[in-house]
């Protein structure tokens, strides 16, 4: 969608919301594929290494689809993630050790154990997570962007953890370059948490390839969704932003939160780690990757699990009736009744940084 | 319709590390006139299914939010 009120310094900024799907997240994309592709050849349990978006995906799907799925956690998963993961009743494996070998040990293990592993860069799931950015492309060749858009976005701009969606994004764009669909195809840029950022740190160095993080290297962030210190599909996101002439960047949690809040303002809630295409489209623009007037899609991946990054300001107010049973209220004067101006920024989440409201002036204020 | 690498059992990746893909056969492929995954059904690997939940990812319209200045002007 479009969101004038976001615009950075000039550069019109598109939301793709993928909040949206089943689940909250593009992950559905992928999952549809995989679950797709189980029924199709008779495999009667697929499974995922996940702890989050992917993790609640792919048990919904398979649980619509009336399959087995196996979803492997890190012990010390946080309660509330579980819970959303068991919800929709698959096998939960918690797992003690190094949960990055995860990703491989599931491709080795699952052909002999019947298990169609659905991860994050598996083929089918690249697949369906393209779909992601041939939408946005066809919304702008339809002329669904706004009459001002060109017939493809400048540039879209997206979060990379594992690197599956971003290699999913450079897929898409070279076939419906290949499909003579395209003929200026975007620049693909890629953010990481700065906590976390083994991808932005190696198109930094200039490197070909990306190197795990070690624990030293990893701190916390908001955007934890997105904290992948070993991206198994890095190497090909750097390729893909290269190719492009974009870039990857890295955001800190404070302009991660900024973005969050002024998305909200607009109306539109996520998860911390969709935010991080807003907060590096406004480092990309202030550095002059990115022109005013240019047109760019920021992938807002999911909704996420509620809570967590976001500090909550909640007043409580008791009635002043003294017990007595009220009566009914009468009218308000019409001068108190009339609606005032809404506050484009949810006051519970950001009141406790002044300088947010010091950035723009809102008319009627 | 399902057009998977023979040595999908075998592995997702390949020999030299990188993660596989499916090959797509994007000639001929025009926009679709919606949205939605299966909408895309001629650059996936596998057929849309008949029913179930993996029939419904993707899809949403295009739109554009008011600006604030608009937002302001209704609500006084």
């Amino acid at each position: 969608m479009r969101t004038p009120d976001l615009d950075v310094d000039g550069a019109r900024v598109h939301v793709k919301v993928e909040g949206t799907n089943p689940t909250g997240s593009f992950k559905d994309r992928g999952s549809a594929v995989g679950v797709a592709a189980a029924l199709a050849a008779g495999t009667d349990a697929v499974g995922t290494v996940s702890h989050g978006n992917m993790a609640a995906s792919m048990a919904a799907h398979a649980a619509g689809a009336d399959l087995d799925c196996v979803v492997l956690v890190p012990a010390d998963i946080p309660t509330a993630r579980l819970e959303r993961i068991a919800t929709y009743g698959p096998r939960i494996l918690r797992v003690d050790g190094d949960y990055g070998r995860l990703y491989h040990d599931a491709l080795a293990l699952g052909p002999a154990a019947g298990v169609e592993f659905v991860n994050s860069d598996s083929p089918l799931r690249v697949a369906g997570q393209k779909t992601t950015t041939l939408e946005l492309l066809r919304a702008f060749a339809a002329g669904e962007a706004g009459a001002d858009a060109p017939a493809a976005p400048d540039a879209v701009v997206m979060p990379v953890s594992s690197g599956g969606h971003a290699s999913a994004a450079w897929k898409a764009v070279r076939e419906a370059t290949a499909a003579g669909l395209l003929d200026d195809p975007p620049r693909l840029y890629f953010v990481q948490a700065a906590a976390c950022a083994p991808v932005a740190r190696a198109y930094a160095r200039g490197d070909d390839a990306v190197t795990r993080l070690d624990a030293d290297a990893v701190g916390e962030t908001v955007a934890y969704s997105i904290a992948n210190p070993d991206p198994p599909s890095g190497t090909r996101a750097l390729a893909a932003a290269r190719d492009t002439g974009g870039a990857v960047v890295a955001v800190d949690d404070a302009a991660i939160r900024d973005a969050q809040c002024d998305l909200a303002g607009a109306g539109l809630r996520v998860e911390a780690a969709s935010a991080t295409p807003l907060a590096a489209l406004r480092r990309l623009r202030a550095e002059g990757a990115v022109d005013a007037g240019e047109h760019v899609a920021c992938v807002a991946t999911g909704v996420g699990y509620g809570g967590g990054s976001m500090s909550v300001d909640a007043e409580t107010v008791t009635r002043g009736n003294s017990g007595r049973r009220s009566a009914p209220s009468e009218p308000r004067p019409r001068a108190t009744a009339r609606r005032r101006p809404r506050s484009r920024r949810p006051a519970r989440a950001c009141r406790s940084r002044p300088e947010l409201s010091r950035r723009r002036s809102w008319p009627g204020r | 319709m399902l057009r998977l690498r023979p040595d999908r059992r075998g592995g997702q990746r390949c020999d030299c590390g990188e993660p596989l893909w499916f090959d797509a056969d994007a000639a001929g492929v025009d926009w679709p006139a919606r949205d939605g995954v299966w909408a895309f059904a001629d650059l996936l690997p596998v057929a849309r299914p008949a029913d179930g939940l993996a029939a419904a990812a993707g899809g949403r319209r295009w739109c554009e939010l008011p600006t604030s200045t608009s937002t302001a002007r209704e609500s006084t």
